[in-house]
């Protein structure tokens, strides 16, 4: 029920909403960027190792400005396509709750701290942020849970929001007794030198026993955030990929948000000495002091940017089956960046700190520090790179193993047969689909050559490659193979309901197709070979009953006739009778004889052995019961395979041409041009000859195929068929 | 003497009534196939039938099936099998359902009208009558040791002999020996087939079956 109203919220956009959501908090972020940019340096920043304040507050300041411009466009894009998903709005609000907040911070900032007395309401903006970022939290959470669709996994997570709702309550409450100074600015970072008016500190102080409140926030938010999980975990299809884009981002915005707190290792003091002394060097180092100020600045922009984008992604589900890529790859980049980090870390903090020096004073450490990273980097890429296939893939093929071992069959030259079916397995492994084929085209048409998992019957043939997209539904991706741009077959891949390719099993699927073709080629020239020797086999025999059956009620049964007419007229008789049955004898002996040379010469015609092609087809049109003409360009000789090859297309065709469709001539040209004999025969009969049924046709196929020849039969229904054979003669 | 033809070359078939009533037989029916045939057997019940064994519609074995089923409902009619050529598996299915009445020739026969129209009465009369070129095949077969093994070079002769439906006379002729001496090769061969004495007819038929078999 759920994903059909979100089909019917697709459908229904709204533009106008959007554009006013996006401008709305496009202003805030603009507003909020030019008071940041107005005073350039913040009091109290925390600057950003190895730039200056002014440079780090610049960076902080364009990230920030960024992030709600990212915000502004998601949530503009959310409400756009999907008006009435409830999600979109409560994100919507969300984050323009987050820009008034950042207006108001920055407008305080700018008021109070670093141009003081320069702005009206200073102190009312100031006052705002002891509520407004309670909101946002409020907000956020509702939205987790509210994500993708607008609906609660159930009307139990409502408990959740409510929670969070009291939380914020009681955080703001307490926080009412704040001494000076009051902290504004996203993260509550930056001092400005007010207070919260003295009427309310006694408020504040009643409530002072929830000034842990923020604590709970945090364990609400965690709750919430396994309700993304297990809501996930549950889902299938396009709301899965949905989810995982959004728990991707987040779980990029929480691991940053712990590394950010690099120099609380120093609290550890319950560990041993021999552990705590050199995390207690590292946490007070300058590095770990940079580290955390990166991570900080890193879970600014996860939050602000990549949290935005992945939702955009989930709810506009362009390019939504990437994500096992862009995990993949996060587990890559981010795994080597942690591993280069931990290099130096042991070898310059560690290992420094128990020499007694300070750390990245000494230049041989460094110098081993790169010499560690280089020499590990290629062997510990190469497990990232497994670990993260394993995350994504799971422990069956990996895309590009795919390709490489189907590389490496095909450069075995294993038979085609065993490849095919090879193909379909790697194809199903690597782009994890339920079910893979593989058809390959033989005989103009397409025929299902291997299945995986195997089909039972193995005798499907189609004619077109939408034939078979029918067969199989709306689930199935379809890979065309060509070869010289002629079509050899396809390969097919069904997903699981509701599942779609992602890029780089689409991709895989595209390379193996491009791939295929010498394989598909190999098999198609294979079975038609194996087809046509059946069909010589089979010409063979009928061939051979045709010639018995011939003699037998031929020739045999003559000689039969005359024996027993010579038999009577030697027994008692008159004799005219004798002499009637003798000269019916001898007739009976002249027929057979008659019957077998016509026999004799039909085998081997002695004609186009000792005159060539020419005279053996002048021969057949003398001989033909229609008005045959020769026409003949090329008398000379060739090769015994290549006459006797034009010899039986001519005899075939003007038997066709006589038998089949009732021609009144037959006109046969023989003609010679780059080295091919041509023969072209023609009849002004029926047409609609079809080289397909009919096995006169085929066997001149396997016939001019047989001595590297080709025949085309263009026979238009009511036009006449017209034979052409090109046979290599040089 | 009452014969049903069959046989599908007209002229043939024809020429053969001919013959056979110039002999002084009633040609009491001439079918084309095997249909026509056992219609015409149970229309007329001849003495004897001699039919083609390759006939339409299927060209095949119809002379042979239809003598099969004539031979089942007449065991006592005469069956003459002619074709133009002959196959030993042919002969010994046929003879497998007992070997008195049924003959078996190349059609090449009819060209000595005697010794045809000689067959065709042994065969009418409870004889058997297998062709010449069927017995050679059978020789040149290489055979099992066993009761045919025992045979003199002689006894062998006048058996194959015997199995072309000769009588002791004209085999006599044929191996230049006396009608006697024919005998006393017979004698011998029944004892050592072990056949036990019986009707003499009878028993020449059992010899050559236990030779054809063999």
């Amino acid at each position: 029920m759920a994903t059909v109203k979100v089909m019917s919220a697709d459908r229904a956009w709204s533009p106008t909403a959007g554009i006013l959501v996006a401008a709305f908090i496009g202003v805030l972020a603009l507003a909020t960027g030019a008071l940041a940019f107005a005073g350039r340096v913040s009091p109290g920043i925390n600057p950003l190792a190895g730039l200056t304040p002014e440079l780090s507050t610049t960076v902080r300041g364009t990230a920030g400005l960024l992030g709600l411009l990212t915000l502004a466009a998601t949530c503009g894009l959310v409400v756009w396509r999907q008006p009435r998903n409830l999600f979109g709005w409560v994100l919507a609000a969300t984050v323009m709750t987050l820009g008034i907040g950042s207006v108001a911070g920055a407008y305080a900032l700018y008021g109070l701290a670093i141009n003081p007395g320069s702005l009206p309401f200073a102190d009312l903006a100031a006052y705002s942020q002891k509520v407004l970022p309670d909101a946002v939290t409020v907000g956020a959470i509702a939205a987790i849970l509210l994500f993708p669709d607008g609906r609660l996994k159930s009307r139990r997570w409502f408990i959740v929001i409510a929670a969070a709702l009291v939380a914020a309550g009681a955080d703001v409450l307490s926080g009412l007794d704040d001494p000076f100074p009051i902290d504004v600015g996203i993260g509550g970072m930056q001092p400005v030198p007010i207070t919260v008016p003295p009427v309310l500190w006694p408020v504040g102080a009643a409530f002072g026993w929830a000034s842990s409140a923020f604590i709970w926030q945090s364990g609400i938010g965690l709750v919430a955030g396994a309700g993304v999980i297990t809501r996930m975990l549950g889902a299938r299809g396009d709301t899965r990929r949905q989810l995982q884009w959004f728990a991707y981002a987040a779980a990029v915005y929480v691991i940053a948000a712990l590394v950010g707190t690099a120099q609380g290792l120093d609290s550890l003091d319950w560990l041993p000495a021999l552990v705590y002394q050199p995390l207690q060097a590292f946490a007070r180092s300058e590095m770990a002091a940079g580290i955390a100020g990166w991570a900080g600045f890193a879970d600014l922009v996860a939050g602000t940017i990549l949290v935005p984008i992945a939702i955009g992604i989930a709810m506009v589900r362009y390019r939504l089956y990437d994500i096992d890529l862009v995990v993949n790859r996060t587990i890559l980049f981010g795994g080597l960046a942690i591993f280069v980090t931990g290099a130096y870390a042991v070898v310059v903090a560690g290992v420094g700190s128990l020499l007694g020096q300070r750390a990245g004073a000494n230049p041989v450490l460094t110098v081993i520090t790169i010499a560690v990273v280089a020499a590990l980097l290629l062997p510990v890429r190469a497990r990232l790179q497994a670990l993260a296939d394993i995350a994504v893939y799971g422990r069956g093929a990996r895309p590009y193993d795919v390709l490489s071992g189907f590389a490496r069959d095909v450069g075995r030259a294993a038979p085609a047969a065993q490849l095919l079916p090879r193909m379909a397995q790697l194809l199903r492994e690597g782009t994890r689909a339920t079910a893979s084929e593989v058809w390959v085209k033989v005989d103009e048409r397409l025929h299902l050559a291997a299945s995986n998992p195997a089909a039972d019957s193995k005798l499907l043939v189609v004619d077109t490659t939408d034939e078979i997209a029918a067969r199989l539904g709306g689930a199935c991706r379809l890979a065309p193979v060509y070869r010289d741009s002629e079509l050899l077959g396809a390969l097919v891949v069904v997903k699981p309901r509701g599942e779609h390719l992602n890029h780089v099993e689409t991709r895989l699927l595209d390379d193996l197709a491009s791939q295929a073709g010498m394989v598909f080629e190999r098999f198609r020239l294979v079975q038609e070979l194996r087809e046509s020797r059946a069909r010589i086999v089979a010409t063979q025999d009928a061939e051979r009953r045709r010639i018995e059956r011939n003699l037998h009620d031929g020739a045999q049964q003559r000689f039969v006739n005359a024996l027993l007419a010579l038999g009577m007229a030697g027994a008692d008789g008159p004799v005219e009778g004798r002499r009637e049955l003798q000269a019916q004898a001898s007739h009976e002996i002249q027929a057979g004889l008659n019957d077998l040379r016509d026999l004799a010469r039909g085998l081997n015609p002695p004609l186009l052995v000792e005159e060539g092609i020419a005279a053996a087809a002048r021969s057949l049109a003398d001989r033909s019961p229609v008005l045959a003409t020769v026409d003949c360009e090329a008398d000379g000789r060739y090769p015994e395979a290549i006459e006797s090859a034009a010899y039986y297309v001519i005899a075939e065709a003007m038997t066709n041409a006589v038998k089949h469709s009732g021609a009144n001539t037959v006109a046969v040209r023989i003609g010679e041009a780059n080295g091919q004999l041509e023969i072209e025969i023609a009849d002004d009969g029926a047409g609609g000859a079809d080289a397909r049924r009919g096995t006169g046709l085929v066997g001149l196929y396997d016939r001019t195929a047989a001595v590297g020849g080709r025949l085309r039969v263009d026979s238009p229904v009511g036009g006449g068929t017209k034979v052409k054979a090109e046979l290599p003669c040089a | 003497m009452r014969v049903v033809i069959a046989e599908d070359s007209a002229l043939f078939r024809e020429g053969l009534a001919r013959l056979l009533e110039g002999a002084g037989l009633e040609v009491a029916g001439r079918a084309a196939d095997g249909r026509e045939l056992l219609r015409l057997v149970e229309a007329q019940v001849p003495d004897i039938v001699v039919t083609d064994i390759r006939m339409p519609p299927t060209h095949t074995i119809e002379g042979l099936e239809a003598a099969a089923e004539i031979r089942d409902r007449h065991p006592e009619m005469a069956v003459l099998l002619l074709s133009q050529y002959v196959e030993t598996t042919h002969a010994l299915k046929l003879l497998e359902r007992g070997g008195d009445g049924v003959g078996y020739l190349l059609k090449d026969r009819v060209s000595d009208v005697r010794q045809f129209v000689d067959a065709v009465r042994r065969v009418a009369a409870g004889g058997s009558v297998i062709d010449p070129e069927v017995v050679s095949q059978l020789f040149a077969r290489k055979r099992r040791k066993d009761l045919v093994d025992e045979l003199t070079e002689r006894e062998r002769e006048t058996l194959r002999l015997m199995a072309e439906g000769r009588s002791n006379s004209a085999i006599a002729s044929s191996l230049h020996m006396s009608e006697k001496t024919v005998e006393g090769h017979v004698r011998s061969i029944f004892s050592k087939l072990q056949l036990e004495p019986a009707a003499e007819d009878h028993r020449r038929v059992l010899a050559v079956l236990t030779y054809l078999k063999a």
